[in-house]
């Protein structure tokens, strides 16, 4: 039931309390979600930007596919009327980079539309809209705390890794993805986000 | 134990700068995280995923390039090296080869409209007391 809620629900920032209304068994319904709803389950409306693989068979994923077709379609209008710049990969006015559909290139226009399966492969860099400001910038105590999260995550796998004595990868995509999902509610400058880069190194918090 | 190991795959590096780079509000700096991947298969990657156009600062044009014409983006970055040249000064363009033929200055022809197929190398290096 919560999987097929889940990626109707409105306000999508608040979609993972409904996870919290399972406390016992959140964890195995998280992984199961994960496992269906594949990148569908950590895409965020508000900043899309980020590497895709999406099924196209598994309507939540292709909901995804869809969504960012017409923002990008939005976008492509908007540097014709010369709001945006041009900073495509081809010239297309297209956000939309290496653009794969079930292993083949092709090259993005307005009326494209999507097959009915296959796996839609590309990156979108989605930069202009919704830009943040340094009047808005997230306070310093709340970004510290935020990486101060991750930075545990990782630190008690190392160690509980090390207590057990055995070698396992450190998903750090996980990381990357999670990061992704709260990213929008972020105002933060360059050698910010560099330091965030750099938590998984096991570098101290850099400012 | 090396954990540095566990984490080799820099994709996930990626996926952190391109979601964390659209929220970003010093946008003329995005260009300092080439500083940050070391290796040149991360940075070729780099380039690929996130785009020459998305990372090239004209307020830090320094370096050494070698451009596909046929690529708009590519292309597009040696137009604005190129009419960065005719502004600055074009000795500040140097051993530019176009097609690996060796070509002594950048004129204003070349500059105007560059030509959209081969490969051109150049070198963009303004002295720091010239720079704005």
């Amino acid at each position: 039931m919560a999987e097929m809620v889940l990626p109707m629900i409105k306000d999508q920032h608040n979609r993972f309390k409904i996870i919290e209304h399972f406390k016992s068994d959140a964890q195995s319904l998280l992984t199961r979600m994960h496992a269906n709803l594949g990148q569908a389950m950590f895409f965020n409306f508000w900043n899309p930007s980020g590497h895709y693989d999406l099924n196209l068979t598994v309507p939540e994923q292709r909901a995804v596919a869809n969504v960012i077709l017409l923002l990008n379609k939005l976008f492509a209008a908007k540097v014709k009327t010369g709001e945006y710049k041009d900073r495509s990969q081809k010239g297309n006015a297209s956000c939309l980079r290496n653009e794969k559909v079930s292993g083949g290139h092709f090259v993005w226009t307005p009326d494209y539309i999507l097959p009915k399966m296959g796996n839609f492969q590309f990156d979108f860099v989605y930069m202009t809209p919704n830009r943040p400001s340094a009047a808005n910038a997230t306070p310093e105590d709340q970004l510290i705390s935020l990486m101060g999260w991750f930075h545990e995550k990782y630190e008690r796998f190392k160690q509980e890794c090390e207590s057990a004595n055995v070698k396992v990868r450190f998903d750090a995509d996980a990381f990357a993805d999670c990061f992704a999902a709260i990213s929008d509610f972020l105002s933060i400058n360059t050698l910010q986000l560099l330091s965030i880069m750099d938590i998984i190194d096991g570098k101290s918090l850099a400012r | 134990m090396n954990y540095s190991c566990w984490c080799a795959d820099p994709k996930w590096r990626q996926k952190v700068y391109l979601s964390g780079v659209a929220r970003v509000y010093d946008v003329w700096n995005i260009d300092f995280v080439k500083h940050k991947f070391k290796f040149p298969v991360v940075m070729e990657a780099l380039y690929k995923q996130f785009g020459i156009l998305n990372l090239f600062c004209p307020f830090r044009p320094n370096g050494s390039y070698l451009l596909k014409l046929f690529e708009y983006e590519e292309r597009t970055v040696c137009k604005i090296l190129c009419e960065l040249a005719m502004r600055e000064g074009a000795a500040f363009m140097t051993s530019i080869k176009v097609n690996g033929k060796p070509m002594e200055k950048m004129t204003k022809e070349f500059a105007r409209k560059p030509p959209d197929a081969g490969i051109i190398e150049l070198t963009y290096a303004c002295p720091p007391d010239k720079e704005d």
